[in-house]
């Protein structure tokens, strides 16, 4: 019966959980949106390195939110984890490939 | 968390098979996305100078209100996501009213994306680039950046769709009865995909809109 108390507990935990991860990819969204075209909140240009930078590392980390949590790979097995992150490791090798450097 | 439901089904590697089916169909799906969107990248890639094959600047071709849109697009996206969440989490409490409830408003929300995409792709056509209907028309940029939007956000939008018929085939699974608590794997697995669509347009979004 504890136990039973316990595993809603978690849930009612769980539920939080992803409305707090929902805000976070929120801001981040509003964030996202603002970096490319800062006077929209006032703000001067920013470098275009910066942006590109900070875009694809928003973007990352928005992308291992939902994964992690959404798709729940946390806490899962490391063989699901390392079956998840096989197309990332991919892609970087192709987007290496075939650029001509 | 691991396994977060229970449900029918024999196990490999410590979860269902039917889980580890979805995340196999999951990593090849996620290839074909990079693939796209490596190709992107490298068609990007070209000496501005050279006439005709400049790459415009995504903020301007689609408009301050366009990307407002489309980030309002994505904010709909994750909301979906979330209350994919929570139709799982109400099918492990037993609460299937609560979880039906939750996959509509699930379905509901792919198909405002799908609608808002609809618009967003008649309006590009139809005015921001012409050529695509009368060919005497032209743009001072590379056609990629046409084509490579419309492959990308087609191939995304074509999910969403999938995805919506998915999900809409469990709600009207747990409407009828046939699908009980003791069937949280399918929901799960369903979901696996759901936010799998929600987290290629949150790359999608970036590479093709913002930067």
């Amino acid at each position: 019966m504890a136990h039973k108390e316990a595993k809603w507990v978690f849930h009612d935990l769980l539920h939080l959980q992803y409305w707090v991860i929902w805000a976070v990819l929120l801001v981040f969204t509003f964030i996202e949106v603002v970096i490319p075209e800062p006077s929209l909140v006032g703000l001067d240009t920013f470098p275009r390195t910066f942006v590109i930078i900070a875009l694809i590392m928003i973007a990352l980390v928005k992308t291992v939110l939902v994964a992690g949590y959404y798709m729940h790979l946390i806490g899962d097995k490391p063989a699901m984890i390392m079956v998840a992150a096989t197309p990332f490791i991919f892609s970087i090798f192709l987007t290496i490939g075939i650029f001509p450097y | 968390m691991a396994n977060v439901a229970v449900g029918p089904g024999e196990e490999s590697l410590g979860v269902s098979n039917g889980k580890l089916g979805m995340w196999t169909f999951l990593v090849m799906d996620a290839m074909t996305f990079a693939g796209f969107l490596a190709a992107y990248a490298r068609l990007r890639w070209k000496d501005a100078l050279i006439d005709g094959t400049a790459w415009p600047n995504p903020y301007h071709t689609f408009g301050v209100v366009g990307i407002q849109l489309t980030a309002l697009n994505t904010f709909i996206l994750v909301c979906s996501s979330v209350t994919m969440v929570h139709a799982l989490a109400e099918v492990m409490r037993g609460n299937m009213k609560r979880a039906e409830n939750w996959l509509l408003a699930t379905v509901i929300g792919g198909l405002i994306f799908l609608g808002i995409q609809g618009f967003e792709w008649t309006h590009l056509i139809s005015d921001v680039w012409p050529y695509l209907g009368d060919p005497t028309q032209t743009v001072p940029y590379s056609k990629n950046f046409a084509s490579t939007f419309f492959a990308l956000t087609g191939f995304h939008g074509g999910h969403v769709s999938v995805g919506v018929i998915y999900n809409f085939t469990l709600f009207l699974g747990i409407r009828s009865g046939k699908l009980t608590k003791d069937h949280g794997d399918f929901v799960e697995i369903a979901g696996l995909y759901w936010h799998f669509v929600d987290l290629i347009w949150i790359l999608v979004f970036t590479f093709v809109y913002l930067i």
